[in-house]
């Protein structure tokens, strides 16, 4: 009988108090898992703490650059869809290059590409430069996917109707398809702006001094274990968390929308 | 209204479409194309709508001949008003928005939104205004997509069987509005399989099988006896039910 109230199930769903009763014997099994983890390493926490306002620094410049990847991506990614879509072959075939390209090298390897293969832009740009370009054009690949995706999800019966009623291509774009694929579009992107910003984590190996880079350079400043890298992880959550949030509210949104 | 075709083909792939479609109708009012499916009826109309070019022959419209360069079709296409047979609503927008967007964004008129509201007016559908396509029934879908290619005041209209995705009452209520145009003095181009509407309607009757317009008489002489084999078996069969 008991055991029936923790069985969730679409016909039969688990009470209330049953999830609330789960998640409090989790969150107690955790945090004794994390005492027992950190009795007594009260002496390194005060030493990390010591680097707090470094470690503050280092969070502000991965919102910093996550953001700019943010928008770079975005135009890249919106480019290269409708790239993707010409009729002109070369202009098509280059998207397709740089879509397939980036989507089958890892994200760290492109990084050392760029940053060590191209010593054009190394000279002349900063780091931060190339740290934000090598993320936007790692994620625009992605969105170039996503949005393709969703440009196509409106359907031929759409356009031709914009044809017929004399829009052109651009306006038929503007008025018709965009707003249309934007539903289809939104959820997975904002899905894919929570990987751009966890994905930033990888330019600490180009020596970006953003927040994992900081905790490393904490963490070795220290000695501590844990302690630089459990905040380091929460520094994340607290970006990702509200944007899985956010993608889930809209997907749910935009499904019973149509 | 005039159309000629003269010798048009249109091939899709393999599939000959239309074979040197030859067709001379003038017409005060209403043309409407019958014939059986698969036959060319949409290939005609689609041609017509400046929406594809044969790939060979000439047309003409109201004395001019079509240019079929993409550049004059997005022109000629502005003159037209089309309905087609599934619903071609933005489904995005709501009834009025769908009204108002080639009435702003492609003939730029200084009072759209009056005009909007006036279309809306003559088909009743001043209290859907607001509704998104969606929340419509089908026949008010429909009716909004014919007052959408009316309010642009349109050379000619041309529809492709607007009522065959309809139950039969949504089918009265949007035949009702079509049977008004010719009231109003608009020139309209039907395909329709409803033989009643057709035969109360139609100036001019086309008789399109196998890709060839067999026939093109007035309405009244073709439904009193069709000339060809192909026609008066067609409508024998579906006058049958
Ligand atoms: N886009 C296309 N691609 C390939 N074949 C096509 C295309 N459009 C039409 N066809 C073919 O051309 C022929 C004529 O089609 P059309 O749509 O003009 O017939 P119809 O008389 O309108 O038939 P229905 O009454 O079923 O609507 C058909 O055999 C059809 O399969
Ligand atoms: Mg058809």
């Amino acid at each position: 009988m008991i055991r029936r109230l923790f069985l969730d199930r679409p016909q039969a769903p688990a009470p209330l108090a049953a999830k609330v009763v789960t998640f409090a014997v989790l969150l107690l099994l955790l945090s004794l898992v994390c005492t027992g983890i950190l009795w007594g390493t009260t002496r390194q926490w005060l030493a990390v703490w010591g680097y707090r306002e470094a470690f503050w620094q280092g969070w502000l410049l991965t919102v910093g650059l996550s953001s700019a990847a943010l928008m770079g991506s975005s135009l890249i990614g919106v480019i290269a869809a409708l790239a993707r879509r010409s009729e002109i072959l070369v202009i098509r075939y280059i998207s397709t290059i740089y879509v397939n390209f980036v989507r089958g090298t890892p994200f760290l390897v492109l990084i050392l590409l760029l940053f060590y293969g191209v010593p054009q832009i190394t000279q002349h740009a900063s780091r931060l430069f190339v740290g934000v370009l090598a993320l936007s054009l790692f994620a625009g690949a992605y969105i170039a996917e996503i949005v393709r995706a969703g440009i196509e999800s409106v359907g031929q019966s759409q356009r031709e109707s914009a044809r017929a009623i004399g829009l052109t291509r651009t306006q038929t774009y503007r008025y018709v398809i965009f707003p249309q694929a934007i539903r289809h579009i939104l959820p997975p992107l904002t899905g894919q702006f929570a990987s751009l910003i966890k994905d930033s984590s990888l330019l600490f190996i180009i020596g970006l001094p953003e927040v994992t880079y900081t905790a490393q350079q904490i963490n070795s400043a220290t000695y501590s274990t844990l302690e630089s890298f459990l905040p380091l992880a929460l520094a994340y959550l607290a970006l990702t968390l509200p944007i899985a949030v956010l993608s889930n509210h809209l997907e749910r949104r935009f499904r019973y929308e149509t | 209204m005039r159309i000629v075709c003269s010798a048009v083909s249109k091939r899709y792939g393999p599939h000959q479409a239309l074979r040197d479609v030859t067709l001379e109708a003038s017409f005060a009012h209403t043309l409407v194309l019958i014939g059986p499916s698969g036959g060319g009826k949409s290939t005609i109309l689609r041609i017509l709508a400046g929406l594809e070019s044969p790939d060979t022959g000439r047309v003409e419209v109201n004395g001019r001949s079509l240019d079929f360069s993409e550049a004059a079709l997005a022109v000629y296409r502005r003159r037209i008003g089309v309905v087609f047979q599934s619903f071609n609503l933005f489904p995005h927008l709501t009834a009025r928005e769908n009204l108002l967007l080639p009435l702003e964004k492609v003939h730029r008129f200084a009072d759209a939104a009056a005009r909007a509201d006036r279309v809306l007016e003559r088909f009743r559908l001043t209290p859907h205004a607001h509704k998104k396509p969606a929340q419509l029934s089908g026949g008010q879908r429909q009716r909004v997509a014919i007052a959408r290619a009316l309010a642009i005041d349109p050379e000619f209209v041309l529809m492709d069987e607007p009522t065959s995705a309809l139950d039969p009452e949504m089918t009265a209520e949007v035949l009702d509005v079509i049977a008004d145009l010719r009231e109003a003095g608009q020139p309209l181009v039907l395909v329709t399989h409803e033989m009643g509407f057709a035969r109360k309607t139609a100036d001019c009757v086309a008789f399109v099988a196998d890709g060839v317009v067999r026939e093109c008489r007035p309405a009244e002489a073709f439904f009193a006896k069709p000339e060809t084999s192909e026609a008066r078996r067609f409508l024998e069969r579906i006058l049958k039910y």
